[in-house]
């Protein structure tokens, strides 16, 4: 039961109370589970440029609001100012989106169910025919030697 | 810590089952359903996974994993509201008192606190909230949850709590709550 040494009996008896009459729900077994099987993804990208979301800053210039814009982290290089704008289409059945400045290569979409892979066009676009929900990922590798991966993010 | 994140599964295991108490409760404390909090949990332990090495003291990672709830938590939130624009939006979800029923069978104590909890504004209803997880969070990990600086924490407990009382028996407290927080 919870105890706050630091807070009087009284302030710890009225949480108490206040824990036992507002419905705090306990903790999934499926999610000790779920979390365990996360250390079987660590994969070593320090060599990859990262990119992180940027929806914000970027802004998003689409109407659609689920479109998220991933930049690469400022630094020096050819990676610099790189960004993806992608939309998580589920009416769509597919991810799509751009790269940009663009380069024909290879996105891949890394989720708790695997991995999808699908080609990037001479102008930056793709098309990958996957629904994602909760934590993904994306990973990029472009003819022109662009190779970079996202931070893990939720899809709404 | 970094034996866990050099791969070692019992240290990873150790370090899931320390904090993921705490994280469901304060992803609960964010108001996120069942889902989204195991959502937000991997997101955080992903995270870690991808830059636990930057965390130099081992002390100070439930504080590093609560901002990253609270980051995406309230990044979740923003993107459902702009998603469905028309609805209330989770922030505004009460405290089980959607249940008529619920409020019939249950004594009268126990409405009157969900009710004085779902009356007290932000941020007091979310702190109050992280108070009553189990067990307890740090200072730390409290600042961290609120994004607010640990030196804070205790007075800005104490005037939640205050307002709380207040709330549950308007009728015992004459003074005028006129203090911001």
């Amino acid at each position: 039961m919870t105890f706050i040494d630091d807070l009087s009996p009284s302030d710890n008896e009225l949480l108490r109370e206040l824990a036992d009459a507002v419905d705090v729900p306990s903790m999934p077994d499926s999610l000790r589970e779920s979390c365990l099987g996360l250390l079987a993804w660590r994969t070593v990208d320090a060599d990859l440029a990262q990119l992180l979301e940027t929806s914000a800053l970027a802004g998003v210039r689409s109407s659609e609001a689920d479109t998220i814009v991933f930049s690469t982290t400022p630094g020096p290089g050819y990676q610099d100012g790189t960004t993806i704008e992608l939309t998580l289409g589920e009416r769509l059945g597919a991810v799509v989106g751009r790269i940009s400045p663009p380069a024909p290569g290879d996105i891949k979409v890394q989720t708790r169910n695997g991995i999808v892979s699908a080609p990037v066009d001479d102008e930056g676009r793709f098309h990958i025919p996957t629904i994602v929900r909760g934590a993904f990922r994306l990973r990029v590798e472009l003819t022109d030697r662009r190779a970079m991966v996202t931070s893990w993010t939720l899809a709404a | 810590m970094n034996a866990a994140l050099d791969g070692d599964p019992r240290a990873w295991a150790d370090l899931v089952d320390r904090f993921n108490p705490r994280l469901w409760g304060v992803a609960w404390g964010h108001r996120l359903d069942q889902a989204a909090a195991h959502d937000v949990i991997q997101i955080a332990w992903m995270r870690f996974l991808e830059r636990g090495h930057t965390v130099r003291d081992p002390d100070a990672l439930g504080a590093w994993l609560c901002a990253i709830v609270r980051n995406e938590a309230r990044r979740l939130l923003e993107r459902q509201q702009r998603m469905t624009p028309t609805d209330t939006g989770w922030d505004q979800l009460e405290d089980d008192d959607t249940d008529p029923m619920a409020a019939l069978l249950d004594d009268e104590r126990k409405v009157a606190l969900r009710q004085a909890l779902n009356r007290l504004g932000e941020p007091c209803r979310e702190l109050i909230r992280l108070l009553m997880i189990d067990p307890p969070l740090s200072y730390a990990e409290i600042a961290a949850s609120i994004d607010r600086p640990v030196g804070s924490i205790g007075a800005t407990r104490q005037r939640c709590l205050g307002r709380l009382r207040r709330q549950i028996d308007p009728s015992m407290y004459q003074d005028d709550d006129s203090e911001v927080l």
